[in-house]
Formats: C-alpha cells, structure tokens, sequence
C-alpha cells in the first residue's frame, strides 16, 4: 500500500446525498443486487467526492467490467491483474483477486501473475496478455511480437479491449495510489 | 509516430451507423465541440468497436469538458506533458492546437517537452508536469507534489489531476497500439 492513510477520505454517511444514500448505502452494507458480496466501498466513496466525475467514469467503467466488453473474463482478469501489480496498486490487486477466483483463475495462476510471462506454466495466449500489459505500461504501445500473437485468436474488438482494458485500470491505479485508498474490510492485499 | 501504419483503419463512411453519422461527419470538417483541427482518424478507429466507443465517450467528455474542475490551460498542460512521455505524436498534434486556443504559447508548448526543470514556469505549472511525470512513471503522486497542488486545488481539481492524466496515458496507449496516424493539416512532434 503505497500510501498507509488516505488522502481524500471516503465520504462519512452523514455527507451522503439521498442518490448517494441508494447506491453508497447498499455497498457499506457489504452487498449488492446481484447478491454477491462486494467489498468497494472505499474506492466508490472516495469518487464519489466528485460526483459528476464519478457518473460519467461509472459508463466507461461498466463497458471495461460488463458485457460490451469482449474479452472473456478470466482474460480481462489477468490484464487488469498484471497491471495493477506493475503499478503496485494493493487495493486494485485485492478486490481484483477476489474477481479473478470468481472467473475461473486458480491461486497458483494469480500468484504466477506477479512472476510475470516468462513464468513457467502459462499457455501461449496468457502469456501474451501479460506481455501486452507490460508494453502498454512502459511503452505504451503494444509490440509487433506481441499484436501479432494476440491477433492470432483475437479479433478486432477484442484487440481494442486489451488496450482499454490495460489503460482503464492504469487510470485507476493512478487514482487509487494516489487519494491513498484503503484495503475494504476482508479485503487481502499483496 | 510509432507506427507509420494502421494496425487498425478508420471505419469506411459506407460503414458508419445512424448515430455515426453526424459525428464522423463533423470531426472530418474540424467541427466537433472539442476543436478546430480534423478529428476524424481516432473517432473513426474507436467507432469500429462502437459499444466501447459510445461509453468512452460519456467519460472522455468529462475530461474535456464543463464538468472537469480544471481550467482548460491547466487541462491541456497535463495532456501535452503524458502525450510527450508516452510518445503519442497524434495526441500531441491535436492538442497543440487545442492548447493554443486555450492560452498556451508556443513557447510554453515546446517547453513541455523539456518537463518541469526548464526555467519559465510558474510553480503551480511545474507541479502540474511533475505530477504528471510522478504519476506515469510510479503510478502515483508523490506528497511534496499533492502538498504543493492543494495549496491551489480543492479535492476536486486535485482528482480531476489524476483523471485527466491517467485518462491521456490511456488514450496514448491506444493511439500508438492502433496506430491512428495524423489527420490532414495536423503538425506533428
């Protein structure tokens, strides 16, 4: 956690406005409409402080981690894995280990995330992704090798999703590290 | 311009849908809300996935638009200095003009690529392309640069920072990966 205190706290319940009171107020309570429990209370009540931003990032937001989103999940996963940890962002890593299960990747494969694509054990494919990651993050751009390989299996929409995918949640590390949000309640980090 | 190719091409005017239409259209003449430069090569490469474009849009718009708490100069200083880093020349291109007509210099453009240390700037915008360096490089803003910031900034503006930054960085890695090259009449690096 690269900072231990938050700098922009998450709204207390009395700042609450009533909208916020429906959304925020079901998210302390740990659980959500679908019936899953969701422990993001800290990251949505600290966007919320900035709510017209909050509203429209929530649109984008939802394409990355819904269904117009054309990577299968347990592949979007893995992007968004690798990038949070090349950015060191504990709290993106936590929440997104708890997705990861919940898509099909085992223990040993999220810990394998941190080792990298050389890791072996990795098939080609998921090695590719990481390696994506790690282009996007110090190049910003995806190699040839790299493009190449993926556009063996994937299609157009899906390249495009790799790269939103990688930079969505390079935006969101950068956010998360930075307002010093904190681990939820039962979240594990590193 | 990191690939002198597309890897992925504008869509083709035969292909655009109804709600296409008026918006490629006036990013061809230069007439969209954002600028007067010709913005048709990256609208036209996001629309080839058009459900992602749709939302993206919603959100880019609040970068670029009345709700982000920056001033446009500020807005613009950050997105030229992570266009720079990420070397991103379309990105550059477009918002050089953009930035002109926000209140930037020439000047003060081709010293964003020289970052914060170059002589001329004010305090406040040598943290603005600090933060800007601290957050592409570690992810993160360090507390002598948020200290400095929110001597000026309230909790939104400071926010707005780290989604205009971390939204350019995004927009960079799709520019470079899918190779949208320069519009017409658009000065590079």
């Amino acid at each position: 956690m690269k900072l231990s205190k938050p700098r922009i706290k998450p709204l207390d319940e009395s700042e609450w406005t009533p909208e916020q009171a429906k959304t925020l107020g079901r998210l302390k309570g740990g659980s959500t409409e679908f019936g899953a429990k969701m422990h993001v209370y800290n990251v949505l009540g600290t966007l919320s402080r900035h709510p017209e931003a909050n509203k429209k990032f929530g649109v984008w937001a939802g394409h990355i981690m819904g269904e117009t989103n054309t990577l299968p999940p347990r592949e979007r996963e893995i992007l968004i894995l690798r990038i949070g940890w090349l950015c060191e962002a504990e709290y993106e890593w936590g929440q997104h280990v708890v997705f990861g299960r919940a898509v099909g990747l085992s223990d040993e494969e999220i810990a394998r995330i941190k080792l990298g694509a050389d890791a072996p054990g990795w098939s080609e494919h998921d090695a590719l992704l990481i390696r994506a990651a790690d282009d996007l993050r110090k190049d910003a751009c995806i190699s040839d090798a790299v493009w190449n390989g993926l556009a063996k299996t994937y299609n157009t929409h899906q390249l495009m999703d790799v790269v939103f995918t990688v930079g969505q949640y390079n935006l969101v590390s950068m956010a998360l590290n930075s307002f010093g949000v904190q681990l939820d309640e039962g979240v594990k980090g590193f | 311009m990191k690939l002198s190719k597309p890897r992925i091409h504008p869509l083709p005017e035969s292909q655009w849908n109804e709600e296409q239409k008026p918006l490629y259209a006036a990013a061809k003449k230069g007439a969209t809300e954002i600028s007067t430069s010709v913005v048709f090569n990256v609208m036209g490469t996001l629309g080839n996935h058009w459900e992602a474009a749709k939302k993206f849009n919603v959100w880019a718009f609040h970068v670029m638009g009345s709700s982000s708490t920056l001033s446009p100069r500020e807005r613009e200083i950050l997105i030229l200095r992570i266009g720079w880093l990420c070397q991103a020349e379309y990105e550059w291109a477009q918002h050089a003009v953009i930035g002109r007509a926000c209140g930037l210099s020439d000047a003060e453009i081709e010293r964003i690529k020289q970052g914060p240390d170059a002589p001329g700037w004010s305090d406040h915008d040598a943290l603005l392309l600090r933060a800007t360096d601290e957050l592409h490089k570690e992810a993160c803003i360090s507390d002598a640069t948020w200290n400095g910031l929110a001597k000026t900034f309230n909790t939104q503006q400071l926010m707005d920072v780290v989604f205009t930054v971390g939204q350019y960085n995004l927009v960079s890695m799709c520019l470079n990966s899918f190779g949208v090259q320069l519009d017409e009449g658009l000065k590079g690096f």
